[in-house]
Parts: structure tokens; sequence; C-alpha cells
């Protein structure tokens, strides 16, 4: 019993402190005898170290640490599924973000002019700044075990059959840029010593508990001895899932004994943070004359970069994606994911699908259009259906939600009685409109065989009110407003009965990563399975203290209510009476730990159960004299389940939406020889307001399949997957041009349409 | 660069003279030590880029012979007078720059955004050497007041550009504008809709008269890494000609050929010649009332 627009008008949890400027990051700390840190990273792409000397910088006025390789107690290495970064580096360094050591001053003046007295010396080794060059026999090896991190692959059928039978096929090599997260708020935070030896460790991140585990890792000291303050944080969208700065804050807040701060400026975050995977996608799909898809080959080459990370992880996802939402019989999927020197590839949102699906979409509109056929007609006769198994034949919680979004997008294109055809019009100043729909399915979760927990607490405090402890982490997504909604429509409370813990590992449970459209996800279901308990235990102690019996009592606004009086007179007793009647002993706390669903018998490691699809319909102008294109509508629609919270949903899917303009219009982190060229902002363009259409329509899909027991799905990532293939094939109805490469630049547009002035 | 929460080694030091001849004083006295300022908004992205900060800052900001702006007659016609320390905000903003010079408005609403527009100057977008309104001013024909001994000169904008003196310590005091008639037009093209480095700046502006033939024409462009300057061998081309198609295609080659583009990161030179070309070409067709 959800009110809509009371859920509207709810203003979030942390709003006012955020848009008034109250609420203190992480990277806003300050402590007494605080001291500033700085990182020196490599100087070089890739080199052998010869020497590193500290002791200049170590005796500059105001300096009171300088640490290098030598000061690490445990294991000099991270790395959320291999450790092989090294925290500090010794002898070799594999890319310009590589850190080779680290001072903590009394100003950030200081601390940023020792590290000019650092003095290393370097050896320079050859830079290998494309996976093709990497995977030469003779190239250098990066890695002891060569310069492959990760293979993977599925395949079903009989390619070469299946061409045999086809009567158009499409082959087309797709390329996708190095995007960068571009959170507001950059890497940084407080890491703050204690007494016995214990350290506090207030730096934003997705998985304060996983941060715990790598530091208690590295610094040789108990998990328990660490505690993790990780929220709120400005901005992340799976860049601060890894650790960045806390190795470096937390040994130089033990070799001072003084906190230190770390923040790191915007060319320091360019530098040293993580980037989406640039990768290179070969497909070739092929149809029968009626339109039915037979055979689809795809290689996908990634460029993960110096370190591993999540690498293997994205790959598998890329692969798994590479097939959609479409039923193909013949399918061989390769992927592989090459070192390079070219800084370190890992998390972004959307993990591998955006890259995979621009490649896909790209081939359903290559063929429609060689089979004469209605783009969103080609896909409809080969969409799955509701009991068809995923993109890898494994079996998924059934789903309507490609056929639901897709036909949605088909009558909203209905109304406004646009076709996908070419329209130029010259008295408009040589500039012509055009649309595109582009389709994807999204896995939540981290998929099968992955360590994937999730939990939740419930607690009734001393002071009344309705604790919901989660150790998921608030980057801006929304979550506040998710768990306060959630708990809200299922006890039917106020806000201001509850209180929300997150963000602080001595105080949260574990709820596995704030990554992977899963957060919203496993709150529901974590209340799911702790509602009932929680609720009869709060029932059983209202009865004991009030007589009522409990079959007559519900949990309301401000309090215990008899049924039959709910909202129409007063609670039978408050919350905060309960609490101060409650006896001493007595405490309700109900906890709950699980494992994010996946398929009951999945064989095929990282493959997902639950799915998110979204159908984005694109409205683009271009101009014929200039080649620049400008995105006049964006609109989605998104199957994802109920949806939690209308106004972060909107947020994720617009902002979403967003980010993918960028990435589809002006987003490239350049490198040259394993160096940023676009070092700051201003190089380096995510879309300002006005690059962005005035208005977007979001539409949710909420319905889901009968017997679906699984809950709202995540659409965190979904806003960004489909948007792409989207404005491509706006372009290509617009200019007649296709687009193979990312970001689309006016450049290549005006070299396609070869017009000038002087074709009228 | 200061930063939040710490000291500075070594800081500058800031003059704030209110005379005009103090300020010149202070840079003969410091020489190569000391750079003015205005508003800071280039100088601050070149220092945050570790571009050494100069140990002395003669900031114009209260020079009241910088300030202001007006519209007199004289024997040559009306002239307009911009103070080199009007903002960008100002000539998007106040009437007086809409109703009688909208073409640089619309130069000054490309450049960057509201904030930066708030303290960004006039004199310091042309005193750089690469901002967008410079091919804005070269088509109404500009002239520049500036100071560096004693007297204040007057020369074309063109010639200051050509003979480098806002790079040798002059201190620019005005635009001056006589007017010129005719149609004008301008084009930014950037890298995304707004606060965007230029690509490429292209202005133009002429005159069709009775017979239909072209006159009073200039064509100017400038903008990012562009040199800018007018398209002179351009506008000979179509000095009292009628245009024709023909002669459409001879002014894109000639365009091609006389722009001397340079490629960056991100574009080639060709493909800035291209767009100059075609934009100059379509408004040109435009103000000849040839559309099609």
């Amino acid at each position: 019993m959800r009110n809509q627009s009371e859920q509207n008008r709810r203003v979030r949890p942390d709003g006012p402190g955020k848009v008034t400027g109250r609420l203190k990051y992480l990277t806003d700390l300050s402590f007494p005898k605080m001291l500033y840190g700085k990182i020196l990273r490599s100087q070089e792409a890739h080199a052998k170290i010869v020497s590193i000397s500290t002791d200049k910088a170590k005796q500059l006025p105001g300096v009171r640490a300088v640490v290098t390789y030598q000061d690490i107690p445990g294991l000099n290495g991270y790395g959320l599924i291999f450790p092989d970064q090294p925290v500090l580096c010794e002898d070799r360094v594999r890319c310009v973000g590589d850190a080779l050591a680290a001072v903590a001053a009394e100003t950030e003046e200081i601390a940023k002019e020792a590290l000019k007295y650092i003095e290393v010396e370097y050896s320079p080794l050859p830079v290998v700044d494309s996976p093709e060059k990497a995977l030469l026999p003779d190239a250098p090896r990066l890695h002891s075990d060569g310069n492959i991190l990760h293979q993977a692959e599925y395949k079903t059928g009989d390619i070469i059959k299946g061409l045999e039978q086809c009567s158009v096929v499409v082959e087309e090599t797709y390329e996708l840029p190095r995007q960068m997260h571009a959170y507001m708020e950059t890497e940084g935070g407080v890491i703050v010593p204690e007494p016995d030896g214990k350290l506090t460790v207030y730096v934003g991140t997705q998985h304060g508990f996983k941060d715990r585990f790598q530091l208690a890792r590295i610094l040789n000291m108990q998990e328990s001895d660490i505690r993790v303050v990780s929220s709120p944080m400005g901005g992340s969208f799976g860049g601060k899932d890894e650790l960045n700065i806390q190795p470096y804050g937390a040994l130089l807040a033990l070799a001072t004994n003084c906190p230190v701060k770390i923040h790191q400026s915007r060319r320091e975050s360019v530098r040293a943070g993580l980037k989406r995977h640039p990768m290179k996608i070969t497909m070739k799909t092929g149809a029968d004359a009626e339109g039915n898809l037979l055979v689809h080959q795809a290689k996908i080459i990634a460029d993960t970069g110096a370190y591993a990370t999540l690498g293997p992880a994205v790959l598998d996802f890329a692969v798994e994606h590479a097939p959609g939402p479409y039923m193909i019989p013949n399918l061989e999927v390769e992927g592989l994911s090459v070192f390079t020197n070219n800084g370190v590839a890992g998390e972004f949102r959307g993990f591998g699908g955006n890259q995979v699906t621009f490649a896909l979409e790209g081939q359903m509109d290559r063929l429609a259009e060689k089979l004469q056929m209605d783009p969103i007609e080609f896909r409809l006769k080969n969409l799955r259906k509701q009991d068809d198994p995923g993109p890898m034949g494994q079996k998924i919680a059934p789903t309507n939600g490609a056929f639901d979004v897709l036909n949605a997008m088909k009558k909203r294109i209905g109304k406004n009685k646009k076709t996908l055809s070419a329209e130029k019009q010259t008295n408009r100043g040589w500039k012509a409109e055009g649309i595109g729909v582009a389709l994807t399915m999204h896995g939540g979760g981290l998929g099968s065989g992955r360590i994937d927990p999730a939990g939740g607490r419930l607690s009734f405090t001393k002071e009344g009110k309705i604790e919901a402890a989660f150790g998921f982490e608030e980057c801006g997504q929304g979550l506040l407003s998710v768990i306060e909604a959630l708990v809200i429509e299922e006890f039917e409370c106020t806000p201001e009965d509850i209180q929300m813990v997150i963000g602080d590992t001595a105080h949260v449970p574990v709820s596995g990563s704030s990554t992977a459209s899963r957060a919203t996800s496993m709150v529901w279901h974590s209340l799911q399975r702790m509602k009932t308990s929680f609720r009869e235990q709060m029932l059983e102690l209202a009865e004991q203290m009030t007589g009522e019996p409990a079959e007559r009592l519900t949990m309301g606004p401000g309090g215990i209510w008899l049924k039959e009086e709910i909202n129409s007179s007063i609670p039978v007793i408050s919350y905060l009476q309960l609490a101060e009647r409650m006896p001493p002993a007595t405490s309700i706390t109900v906890h709950t730990s699980f494992d994010f669903p996946v398929c009951p018998d999945a064989v095929i490691p990282g493959s997902h159960y639950l799915y998110s699809f979204a159908a984005v319909l694109a409205r683009v102008e271009v101009d014929f004299l200039t080649g620049r294109v400008k995105v006049l509508g964006l609109d989605q629609s998104v199957s994802s389940g109920p949806v939690v919270s209308p106004q972060g949903f909107i947020g994720q899917i617009e902002g979403g939406g967003v980010m993918a303009l960028g990435y589809a219009l002006m987003e490239e982190a350049l490198m040259h020889h394993g160096n940023y060229q676009t070092d700051n902002f201003d190089s380096y363009l995510i879309p300002t307001i006005k690059d962005v259409p005035y208005s977007m329509q979001v539409e949710a899909i909420e319905k889901l399949a009968p017997g679906d027991a699984f809950g709202p799905r995540g659409a965190g990532e979904i806003g960004t997957v489909a948007v792409a293939p989207a404005i491509a094939r706006a372009i290509y109805d617009a200019a007649g041009c296709w687009i193979n490469k990312l970001p689309i630049t006016p450049e290549a547009l005006v070299k396609t349409m070869n017009v000038g002035a002087m074709s009228p | 660069m200061v930063s939040q929460g710490t000291a500075k080694m070594e800081s500058s030091i800031v003059w704030i003279p209110e005379e005009l001849e103090i300020a010149l004083n202070l840079k003969q006295q410091f020489g190569a030590d000391a750079e003015f300022v205005a508003g800071g908004t280039l100088l601050q992205t070149n220092w945050e880029k570790d571009q050494p900060i100069p140990l002395y800052l003669i900031s114009l900001e209260r020079i009241t012979a910088l300030q202001g702006f007006k519209k007199e007659t004289s024997e040559g016609g009306p002239m307009i007078q911009i103070g080199a320390l009007t903002t960008l905000a100002e000539i998007i903003q106040n009437p007086f720059f809409l109703s009688n010079l909208p073409l640089l408005a619309e130069a000054a609403r490309s450049i960057a955004a509201p904030a930066v527009r708030n303290r960004g100057t006039i004199g310091g977008n042309i005193a750089g050497g690469t901002g967008d309104t410079i091919p804005a001013f070269l088509v109404m024909d500009a002239h520049i007041s500036f100071v560096n001994g004693t007297e204040i000169q007057q020369k074309p904008l063109e010639d200051c550009l050509k003979e480098g003196i806002l790079q040798d310590g002059s201190i620019l005091v005005s635009i001056d504008l006589f007017e010129t008639g005719g149609q004008k037009f301008f084009k930014k093209v950037g890298r995304r809709e707004a606060f965007t480095p230029s690509v490429v700046t292209i202005a133009g502006s002429c005159r069709v008269n009775s017979n239909k033939e072209m006159e009073a024409i200039r064509l100017a462009v400038g903008g990012g890494s562009n040199q800018p300057c007018r398209l002179e061998a351009c506008e000979k081309l179509l000095h009292g000609n009628i245009l024709s198609k023909e002669l459409l295609e001879k002014l894109f080659l000639s365009i091609m050929e006389e722009f001397a583009a340079s490629s960056d990161d991100f574009y080639t030179a060709d493909y800035k010649k291209t767009i100059a070309a075609n934009v100059i070409v379509y408004e040109m067709a435009r103000f000849a009332g040839q559309m099609g």
C-alpha cells in the first residue's frame, strides 16, 4: 500500500544537508594535530626502479614521515580479486598511477614540495600501449603469467552451419573509449590512529568491510582493529569500490601517530583513478530472409591496463551480455582481457554491458536496414519471451521485461507520428533531425559462484526509534531514501520514527558491496526476511506493556495502534513510551544474512539470474556544417520491478542517461604512450546542463512475471547502457552515417557525410 | 595556488593601484617578475597547470580609466568605447550592448560559464590572445586604445595582434568601435554546447548593395589554438562581386587555403578548415539571399 504522491513529496533524508552545504563529507573532516599526505606517482608508464631515496625529503622542515615499500608491514599488494597492484612499488612501475612513496607533512604545500625531493631513478622499459602490442609474441611481459589477465567464452550451436543459412550477414568492429567516472568528490579522507594501535579510516568507499579486509592484509593488523567510516560520498559510480588512498593514509598515520588527511586533486585523481575498460569488439551477425537471427559471433578485446582489479569480472559480464535479449541459436562469444601500461581499468557503472550493447545494438540496426525491416519489428521478432533462458542459456527468473520496454517505446514513437526514416531538411540551415531506439538487458548482483553476501539488521533503540542498519554506502544514489521508503512502507511509520545506520564498520552488519545494481534489491530482501520477527517482537512487547493482545495491534505512525483505530485517534503506546518502559534486559534486534539470488543450477560462473531491461528513444539534431550532434530528447522505459523511491529512480535513470550521453558524444580519457593527455575537466569534457535535453521522460514498468517474489531489481546501472546505441541510430536516421566508434566526433561525421557547402 | 587549510611557502605580492600611471611604473620596476591581472580567469587555469605564478601581480581592477562604456558622436560618426574592465557578464546582460552590439553580446555568451563571466573582462579576453571575442571585434573594425609609456595610443586590433602589442607590457585601456553597418554573423564551434574551449571561432560581416554586389566584407577566424586573424584573400575574392554558386565554391577553396589551422589532440587542421569554410560559405550565401 504505497501512497505515490506522498512518496513523491518526501524529501530525501540527506537532501537538506547536502544542498545547504551543512553536510560534512569525509574529505571535509579535520582533526587535531592532523597532517597532510601526498602520494608520489610514477613518472614513467613502464620502467624498472633502479633506486628510491627519501633522505632529502625527510629533512625538509615540516615533513613528519616518508614511506616506501620498505615500510609495509604486511602484503605489499591490493586488488579486489587478485592483490597484484603494489601499494608502493619496489622494483617496477607499470603505469603512471603507480605509487612509489607517500609523505605526511604539516601543510599540504609542504607535502607537495617534499615530493619533489624524493629521488627516483628509473630505467625505462618499452611502453605497451595497446592490447594488440601486448599480444605480440615478443611483447614485454607485464606480469609473471604474461599479458593476458583473463579469457572467457561461450559457445552454442554451429556457427558454420548457421552462416550457410543466412541471407544477410553484418560484420563490424566497434571501438569503445576509456571513460572516467568523474565523481564530483575525488578520492580522500582522514585516517586516524586510535589508542591500542587501532585505526579509524574516514574515507569514502563502496565497501567498508572489504576495505577493512584489504587494509588488514597490508598493515598486518586484525580486521577488528580497523574501523572504516565510509559514507557519505560525493559520487562513486564504481570508482571507489577498490582501494585508493587508504593504504597511504594508514601507513602515514601509523608512522606519525597523527591523523593524516589525503585528498587527491582532480589531476591526481585522473592519473591514479580507475577508468572504464576500452574495448574493441568485432561482431559477425547473420539472419535469414525472414529476419530470424541465426548466427552471432563476437570477439571482445579489453584493455585492462596495468593491474587486475575487477578486470576478469568485467570481461565475464561483457561476454555474458553479448547476445543480449535476443534468441540466437548459434552463438560464439570470445573475450580477452589484456594487460597494458595504460593506467588501470576497472569497475564502472554498466560493467562491460555498455561496450557490448553498443556493438550488439549496432548489429541489430545494420541487419534491420539490410533486411529493410523496421528496427523495432526486427528486434521484436527475435526477442526473448517470458520463460526463455538467459543470454548464455542459463535459467533466469522469468520476465517479460524485454517485450514490455520495447513495446512501450514502440507506442511512444507511434504517438509522436515520427518514423525511423531519414529526413534531411535543407531549409533548416543544414540541420536534420533523427530518432533511434536501442534495447538492453542487464544482470544484477555479482553473478553465480561469486561471494555475494547480503544482510541487514533491525533494532528498536532505547530512544524509541526503529533502527535499520545496512553495510551499504550512500554515494548520492539515494540509498537512504530507499531504506526509509521500504521501512515506512513495511511498518507504516513516519520518517521521524526511523533511524538509519550505514557506512560504519563498527555499527553495521555485512551487506556486501554497494555495486552491481544490488543495494536496493538487497535492502528489500533483507527487510522481507526480518519484518515478521521484528514485528512480532514489537507487538509482543507492546502487549506486555499495555495489556492489549498482540493480535489486535499493529505498528503505525508514531507508535503501536489498535488495528481498527490506525490513523484515526492516537496510538495505544508511542514508540518512545515503549522504549522508556521496556525492561532493561530486553532488546529487540533482528539480523539477517544471505546471498544474492542466483540461479539454483547455474553452471557458468558469473552468470546472472535477475535482470533489468531498458529501451531508449533518442532524438538528435545533426548540423551538417560542423558535424556537431545535439541530443534533443532522451526517453527511457525501464523494467526493474517495483519502484521503491520514485525520485531516486528518476535520478538514477536520468543521471545514467546523461553519463551515457557523455560517453557517446564527448568523453575519452586520451592516452599517449601510457600518459594521460586529458588531465582535467578543461580537456576531458563531461556534459553541461546545456548538452542535456530539457525534458527526459522516464517510464517505469513495474510489473513482474506471475509468481516473481524477488521484488525490486536494481536501477543503478541500466540507465547508462542503451543510450549510446540509440544516439548512434538517431544519427544514422538524420545523416545516413553509421557510427562504429565512441565518442562520436563531429570530425568523423563530417568526413563520412562528405557534405560541404559544395554539395547542395 | 592557495588551497583551503594550507599556507603557501611563498606568496605572490599583489599590488592594487588606482591609477594607470602607478600600474605602469610598477611593471617597469619589477619587469618580468610582475604580471598584470584583472579577472584572472584565464591566468588561474594556467597556474593550476603548474605554470609559475609571478612574484608580483599588478591588479588592474580599481583603475577607473579602464572602467565603464559609452556611446558618443564624433566626426567619424557614432563611436562606442568599451572600458577594458567591462565584464563579459555585463556585455551579455546590459541593454546597452544588446541593442548597440548584439554580435559582441552573442560572442560573450559563448564564452565560459556564468561564474567565470562575472569575473572575466573584455580586456582580458583580448589581451590573452586567444579570446573568442577577437574574431567578432575584427569584423567590427575595432580599434584598441592602449598605453605603454605615457601616452594612450590607438591602433586597429589587427595591427595590435600582428605587432604583439599586448604581450609587451602594455595595458589595454579600451576597445573603440565605429559603426560599420551591414549584416554580421558569429559562430563558435566548441567541443560541447557550453563552457567549452573553442575548436574554431568564426565571424563575418558584409553589405550587399542594390546591384547585389558584395562590399565591406570582413571575415575572421580564431578561437582555441587558432591565431586570430582576418582572411584577407577571401575578402578580396568576394569584394565587388555578385555571389554565385561558382564564387561560393571558389570561396570554399580559398578559405581552405588561407586559414592556417593546426591539428590538436581532438581535431585535425583539415576538420577545422572544413567547418570554417562550411560556416562562412553558408552565412555569405544567406546574406546574399541565396539559400537552398
